[in-house]
């Protein structure tokens, strides 16, 4: 009887230290998908025509000016892109009566697959553009596009700070 | 002279048109993926967008019916359609983006849920949307705070397009050169390819170009490029060549449905194509 | 006479144990379950993204449980890369790990995933851990999908 008591409790005590001093695991995943087909425009450089004098147009050079407005787009290698830019017609000081003419012609526009404004094409930033981006992974995976124009203020414009809104889309033509 | 002086007065008080009293940095949002495909089994997605400026970015979304096709120089346009009639397999009345204007701070990422609840008894087929994220520097981070000075600047709405498309049921996609003609230049060949999708989804896929000499020697290639076809396209693909000698050639036209830039599990097959079309080099 | 001596001590200690089995949860083994994975989702060649440890919908989740307020240690073997296609770098901050005695993700307390973290099992013997991380994928990535492993092994250290 005492003996059979004293298996039992021998036997009862160890098997609950032994299993307290397990350590237990656990796992998760951690998952993602890689893809590299993100497309961006980004504006680097504003359209700045500067200090304007009544009376005088000011033209800035879409392939030679450093105050042209600048556009990268950046996107899956070789895909082909088109690029639609809505053009003012005027700036405006704020939302009142006082404007200031803008136009833009079959040069106004400037394009190149490389970051080489005086190397880039001329075309009418009024037309779609079609272009491809280049077979090259990220960072050289981008278009560039300028942007120029001519701002005429009359002889008797009122002083200001006139501005105005360009829209620019673009879109892969590959899906 | 004092008519003279009086408007060079007067210009030094005109403020610059556009003069920009703060920078406007590297206004982008970064959008993937550009295609997104949504299921009768799969019926939402998303969408993200990355601010890679170091401003914070106002964005809206708005989903309109469009689908790439051909103008009569060859190249190719998104043409948008506000109000499809119903014979066109238009997705963006029910389709929805959530949400569909936020502020997205610089360095950040967000997501955009995409949700499709077509209307009951849609017939089996693909049906197309795309998706137009437009983005603006937030006003407040732009102009700054306490800011006494007269501040003026131009406002660069940004515009990325991106496509989506819902597959309900058993869909099918192909294409099938219809013509074929090239034409050679001094430096380059132009290629003008009339193609016709076959099946009721559009066929996305990639286009090759190989220019092969009568001893059946490849001397040059171009691509692969991808490329969609929606309905019938008439395209026209300039191809620029290297140091080739005058004579007849042949170019070969391969398309696939091989693509790099979208996930091949929401590619449709169709069997590759190829194409043989002579060209006279000058 | 001796050998009741022997059941009276040996009944003793086995009462003297008593205490330590109820804090060890009267019998309860340990156990630690992942709960949730830590998911980004869409990655983005060039663009590293983040998931927080606070991400209810996209941090990893443990569930711990053990003994009642058992002294335990933490210890997370956490992945240098996902592998895929390809490999994608991650990284685990100071700050990327949480932890508490509830579920409730936003109340729960950083700690540095990379170091042992030491704690004490709640009255109702669970606990969580939470986390996030940083993957850099860089920009020729080939496209696809990636995974890796992170296990989490807790052990007790008695009280």
């Amino acid at each position: 009887m005492v003996r059979r008591m004293l298996v039992l409790l021998v036997v009862a005590g160890v098997p609950v230290t032994a299993q307290a001093q397990l350590p237990a695991t656990g796992s998760i995943s951690v998952l993602g998908d890689v893809t590299a087909d993100g497309l961006t425009i980004s504006s680097a450089t504003p359209l700045n025509f500067g200090i304007l004098i009544p009376g005088t147009p000011t033209t800035l050079n879409a392939r030679t000016s450093a105050n042209a407005g600048k556009f990268d787009i950046r996107g899956a290698r070789r895909a082909e892109f088109t690029l639609t830019l809505t053009l003012p017609t005027e700036l405006r000081v704020g939302i009142g009566p006082l404007n200031l003419p803008v136009t833009f012609d079959g040069t106004s526009g400037c394009q190149a697959p490389r970051d080489n404004q005086n190397s880039c094409s001329t075309y009418d930033p009024s037309t779609v553009l079609t272009a491809r981006i280049r077979n090259q992974v990220a960072p050289d995976n981008t278009f560039f596009v300028w942007l120029g124009g001519t701002v005429s203020p009359a002889v008797g414009q009122s002083p200001g700070v006139y501005t105005a809104v360009i829209s620019a889309l673009v879109q892969y033509t590959g899906n | 002279m004092t008519r003279l002086l009086l408007r060079l007065t007067r210009a030094t008080l005109v403020a610059c048109a556009a003069l920009l009293v703060f920078p406007i940095l590297a206004d982008a949002i970064l959008v993937a993926p550009h295609a997104l495909y949504l299921s009768d089994r799969q019926p939402t997605g998303e969408i993200f967008l990355v601010n890679q400026s170091d401003q914070a970015e106002d964005v809206t979304i708005d989903v309109m019916f469009g689908y790439p096709e051909s103008d009569s120089t060859g190249e190719m346009r998104i043409r948008f359609e506000p109000d499809p009639g119903p014979e066109l397999p238009s997705a963006a009345g029910w389709l929805r983006a959530f949400p569909r204007r936020l502020r997205v701070p610089p360095g950040r990422r967000q997501a955009v849920r995409i949700q499709a609840t077509p209307p009951a008894g849609l017939p089996d087929g693909e049906y197309w949307s795309r998706l137009v994220v437009t983005s603006q520097p937030a006003r407040d981070a732009a102009l700054g705070r306490g800011d006494s000075v007269v501040r003026a600047g131009i406002v660069f709405e940004l515009r990325t397009v991106t496509s989506i498309a819902f597959r309900k049921g058993a869909v099918t996609t192909g294409v099938r050169v219809d013509s074929a003609r090239a034409t050679g230049t001094g430096d380059s060949v132009a290629v003008w390819a009339a193609l016709t999708r076959e099946g009721n989804a559009a066929f996305i896929g990639s286009v090759s170009f190989a220019l092969v000499n009568g001893a059946g020697e490849t001397l040059q290639t171009w691509g692969p490029s991808p490329m969609a076809v929606y309905y019938g396209v008439n395209r026209r693909f300039a191809l620029p060549i290297e140091a080739v000698p005058g004579g007849n050639y042949t170019i070969k036209l391969a398309i696939s449905t091989a693509r790099t830039d979208i996930p091949a599990n929401v590619v449709l097959p169709a069997p590759p194509i190829e194409h043989r079309i002579p060209v006279t080099l000058p | 006479m001796v050998a009741r001596w022997c059941v009276v001590t040996l009944v003793l200690v086995f009462a003297g144990q008593v205490p330590e089995l109820t804090a060890q949860g009267g019998g309860r083994p340990p156990s630690v379950r992942g709960s949730q994975d830590l998911t980004f989702g869409l990655l983005i060649t060039g663009v590293p993204t983040t998931i927080s440890r606070l991400d209810a919908a996209a941090a990893g989740q443990f569930e711990l449980r053990g003994a009642k307020n058992a002294q335990i240690t933490v210890q997370l073997t956490l992945p240098t890369v996902m592998t895929g296609p390809g490999t994608v770098p991650l990284e685990f901050g100071p700050n990327d790990g949480g932890h508490g005695p509830t579920a409730t993700i936003t109340a729960s307390q950083p700690f540095d995933p990379t170091q042992p973290l030491s704690v004490v099992l709640s009255g109702n013997g669970k606990y969580y851990v939470f986390l996030g991380a940083t993957a850099r994928p860089a920009p020729q990535t080939p496209s696809g999908t990636y995974g890796a492993t992170v296990s989490l092994t807790m052990t007790y250290v008695g009280n």
